[in-house]
């Protein structure tokens, strides 16, 4: 393929240098056939080679011309760059050799046929003619004496013997001074014969009708031209001789010199006679001929010139072809295509002018994709640092609709990426109510077109979502505009301070209860025995009007210093650094024995629901653990006591389960009642102290709860089961149909030993545990 | 039979005469016996031929336009597988034309260097028919030959015309006096 591809490059290279050459040796040709035309003594077969040759040339450079001009043609039909051009600038350079060359042709032509019809005159015709009648008669007296000395002869010779007759004749001849003399017998044989010329042994023999018309008895004279032009009169006579019978068929040739003048004029007119009878006859295939080599010259002429316009316009526009090729490749994004400047003139200058703006355009966009590049760098940065930002991120468009957010972002407000993306906000709040606050806190300022760029609209919302309230600090600012109207809009920083205002909370109270619990408790000793001491001493002295007053009082300031005294003490308890000792037990077993002592309570049935198919080892303080199960189920059974249940029978159900996915599994313990639930208003301060509806509570239960379960790293929460988006799923929740109030606490399993069923203390604590069991 | 071949005369007779015509406008030559002899350990060719130049000929020699012919004949030893091997060769040139002031015709023959004249163009067509006596090779150079072939024709120089009529002679049927080659065979033994 590739050989044959070089083949065929070798081949159109060398068709110009073999096309330049053919023209050459049709010029050569063309001189030699004119040449040859005027040539008279020429080699053999020279014209028709040169004819012959000059036609194969023709045809080559026919062949050359009609291949250039049908690749034009494909190239003009493809639309192929500087087609057109070439096509112009070809018709223009053929047009204007054509031109001149077809008039110089036509005019040739008539001056050619109108000289050769020149030559030829009527009266030279006639005069060339008479000419020759002119010689012809000049010959008739000399001819005419020939004869008369030839019959003379003959009778002569009759008269004489044949045993001499060729002495006799010898004599005879010289006497009538012919030039030679012969007998000639029956079938043409030499009877006897006399020449002038010693030399002369074969005497010239007259042809076959001369002799027939002598034996027929009439005499015959005529000029004989000879072999080397010189005439000679040539006279035959019937010799009647009665020596033999057959002497009538003898017959007597003589041949007579004619003068040398004459004879020389003679053959010039003949010469004359000869040439203009040739022209004449020739004068019609003379101008055909001459017409052929115009012909053959116009053919050259304009086959030449076809052919060098095509070389021509070839060369010219190669710069062109190439600069469109090249445009053409710049425009498909190759900026690396450099063409070569291989000439000086304005085209070269054109050419260079594009190499320069080409590598320009080549810097630039290396410039521009370098920057591309590290704009994409910087953005996957920036990408990479929102996305692993603990604060959500979203960003909204004009009409409210959001283009982006990071994963943190989905997990505040609690809604997958494609409920997320692509929607309006003001949807999404319809579809989740409980994301209303949010929407709320920017609506009345993104409907006034503010925030103005570089302007902070700040606002602390509150939300529900599967895990609970949370306090969100969120944040609108406006992005810089874009001058496509795509670019712009608004961002939104969404961060979780749920945690951080509960830490907040609980640092102060802690502080609060440690101050109170230091202030408080040490005056309290004293004044309780100082009251003792007083109803001690005092007591018996006094009389029975001020003895129960006293009595009464005492009692009082002593009942109350006891109760302050247990004040202090949880005051105390909750703000007492934390100190458990973690290990590992059973949560299930715990939960199980602390249920049962329930059992007995009468006023509220509190029952175990245990989901979990395994022992539930954690890392806990055990007695720390029962302190929260007592605080949970004893703040139940009080909210039951004081509001009771929505249904007829009051219930506490303690519900144990595993949740979470592999890996991230942690154990949820649920305390549930059928109560009416949390006040609403109360719910975010339900762990704090003094957080209490009740008259008599102190508000450290939940509070202490809570600590209990941030000491084993884990979570609680609290809810009322009617006020949450998702139905309550677990057991505890399906069996108080979604009413109530909800403690979730969950804990982080014990890592690695999340398969109990080795162990051996697992046996005994399921069977205590199974709630359903113990009902 | 009888019937179709009376059918057919007179159509035949038609083209018969057509074709006979076409021979005499247009002209033509051909090699009608060659008879080859040894004598005196050469080889003699006798040979008969037709020549009828067309009217435009005559024309063109009335009118002083010489023309040339040669006469080639050569013998060679046919091989199977390989070209003829050409033993021997020869060319014979002859010229007739027509002298205006004697109102002859002349032939003349190069290799004779002889010159004949003719009061009609008859005689002098007979004259160049009629080849005798050619020397064409020594026998001694053909001696020993199994099989030998010989052949002849006649030829017109188109190169001795004058320029004007070597392009209508090449093309034109009227100047187309060449003919077909002759052939003969020879033996060893024996030459006919």
């Amino acid at each position: 393929m590739r050989r044959g591809r070089g083949i065929r490059k070798v081949i159109r290279r060398l068709i110009p240098v073999v096309s330049a050459m053919v023209v050459v040796l049709l010029l050569v040709l063309l001189y030699l056939v004119s040449d040859s035309l005027r040539a008279v003594e020429q080699p053999e077969g020279l014209f028709l080679t040169l004819l012959g040759a000059s036609a194969a040339g023709l045809l080559f450079l026919a062949l050359v011309v009609v291949a250039h001009i049908l690749r034009l043609i494909r190239d003009y039909r493809r639309g192929k760059p500087g087609a057109r051009l070439t096509a112009r600038l070809v018709l223009t350079f053929v047009s204007l050799a054509a031109v001149p060359v077809v008039i110089v042709f036509y005019f040739s032509l008539t001056f050619v046929q109108r000289g050769i019809d020149s030559w030829f005159d009527v009266q030279v015709e006639q005069a060339m003619t008479d000419a020759l009648s002119l010689s012809q008669m000049s010959f008739d007296g000399r001819m005419r004496q020939a004869l008369d000395d030839t019959r003379r002869a003959a009778r002569q010779l009759r008269d004489g013997g044949s045993e001499l007759i060729a002495i006799e004749l010898s004599q005879i001849r010289r006497d009538t001074g012919a030039q030679e003399m012969t007998i000639l017998g029956q079938r043409n044989l030499i009877v006897a014969s006399s020449s002038d010329d010693p030399k002369d042994i074969v005497p010239a023999r007259a042809d076959e009708s001369a002799l027939a018309h002598a034996r027929s008895g009439r005499d015959f004279i005529g000029l004989d031209p000879g072999g080397d032009g010189n005439l000679q009169i040539r006279v035959v006579v019937p010799l009647e001789a009665g020596l033999t019978s057959e002497g009538g068929k003898r017959v007597l040739q003589a041949l007579f010199d004619v003068p040398g003048a004459a004879n020389e004029l003679s053959k010039s007119v003949q010469a004359a006679f000869d040439d203009y009878r040739e022209l004449v006859f020739l004068h019609k295939s003379l101008k055909q001929t001459f017409s052929l080599a115009l012909t053959l010259a116009l053919l050259l002429s304009l086959l030449t010139a076809v052919w060098l316009a095509f070389l021509a316009a070839r060369r010219l526009l190669s710069p062109i072809r190439e600069l469109a090729s090249g445009t053409r490749a710049v425009a498909e994004g190759d900026y690396s295509l450099r063409l070569p400047v291989d000439r000086r003139d304005d085209l070269g200058q054109l050419v260079q002018s594009f190499n320069t703006m080409t590598a320009r355009v080549r810097r630039a966009h290396d410039v521009m994709r370098e920057l591309q590049e590290l704009a994409d760098k910087e953005r996957d940065y920036l990408d990479t640092v929102i996305e692993h930002l603990s604060s959500g991120v979203l960003t909204l468009s004009f009409d409210g609709r959001v283009i982006s957010g990071n994963s943190a972002s989905q997990h505040i407000l609690g809604i997958a990426g494609d409920e997320l993306f692509e929607r309006n906000f003001e949807e999404i709040c319809e579809e989740h109510p409980n994301l209303r606050p949010l929407c709320e806190a920017f609506e009345g300022a993104v409907e006034d077109g503010a925030p103005h760029p570089g302007e902070t609209l700040e606002a602390q919302v509150r939300i529900m979502n599967g895990s609970g309230r949370k306090v969100l600090l969120a944040r609108l600012a406006a992005l810089p505009p874009g001058s496509d109207a795509e670019v712009g809009g608004y961002v939104v920083v969404l961060e979780d301070v749920t945690a951080l205002i509960q830490a907040q909370r609980d640092a102060a109270w802690s502080e609060v209860a440690r101050r109170l619990a230091h202030e408080i408790k040490n005056p309290l000793t004293p004044i309780g025995l100082s009251a003792e001491r007083l109803r001690r001493r005092i007591l018996p002295q006094l009389d029975q009007t001020h003895g129960p007053i006293l009595d009464r009082a005492t009692a009082t300031i002593i009942a109350q210093v006891g109760a302050m005294k247990q004040m202090v003490n949880e005051f105390a308890e909750y703000a007492r650094p934390p100190e458990a000792r973690l290990e590992r037990i059973d949560l299930a077993a715990l939960t199980a024995q602390v249920v049962e002592l329930y059992r007995g309570n009468t006023a509220v049935k509190v029952r175990l629901h245990c989901e979990a198919p395994e022992p539930l080892w954690v890392d806990g303080d055990a007695n720390r653990l029962r302190q929260l199960l007592h605080n949970l189920i004893r703040n139940a059974c009080q909210a039951l006591a004081e509001n009771g249940p929505v249904d007829d029978e009051p219930r506490v159900l303690v519900g144990l389960r595993v949740v979470g996915e592999a890996g991230d599994r942690l154990a949820e313990l649920q305390v549930a009642d059928n109560g009416p639930g949390f006040p609403p208003d109360m719910l975010d301060r339900l762990f704090e102290p003094y957080a209490t509806t009740r008259p008599k509570g102190s508000g450290f239960g939940l509070a202490i709860v809570k600590k209990i379960v941030e000491e084993h790293a884990g979570a609680v929460h609290a809810w009322n089961a009617d006020e949450q988006p998702q139905a309550d799923d677990s057991t505890a929740g399906s069996l108080l149909a979604n009413r109530g109030a909800r403690v979730t606490i969950r804990l982080p399993l014990a890592s690695g030993r999340e398969d109990g069923a080795r162990d051996p203390a697992a046996p005994g604590s399921r069977a205590s545990m199974d709630g359903r069991g113990a009902e | 039979m009888n019937a179709m071949t009376g059918h057919l005369r007179w159509p035949l007779t038609l083209l018969l005469a057509a074709l006979l015509y076409g021979q005499a406008a247009w002209g033509g030559s051909r090699v009608v016996d060659v008879h080859a002899e040894v004598r005196d350990g050469v080889v003699f060719v006798d040979a008969d031929l037709v020549i009828s130049p067309s009217q435009e000929v005559i024309d063109a020699m009335r009118n002083s336009i010489a023309l040339n012919l040669v006469i080639e004949a050569d013998i060679a030893e046919p091989r199977e597988w390989l070209w003829d091997r050409r033993l021997a060769s020869d060319a014979r040139r002859l010229k007739l034309e027509y002298h205006a002031l004697s109102r002859t015709w002349m032939v003349t023959d190069f290799a004779a260097r002889e010159t004949h004249t003719f009061t009609d163009l008859s005689g002098a067509v007979d004259s160049l028919s009629r080849i005798r006596a050619w020397r064409l090779t020594r026998w001694e150079r053909l001696e020993g030959r199994d099989r030998l072939l010989g052949r002849l024709r006649v030829r017109l120089q188109v190169n001795k015309l004058p320029l004007p009529l070597r392009v209508p002679a090449l093309i034109d049927p009227a100047w187309d006096l060449d003919s077909d080659w002759f052939l003969w065979s020879l033996s060893g033994d024996r030459i006919e």
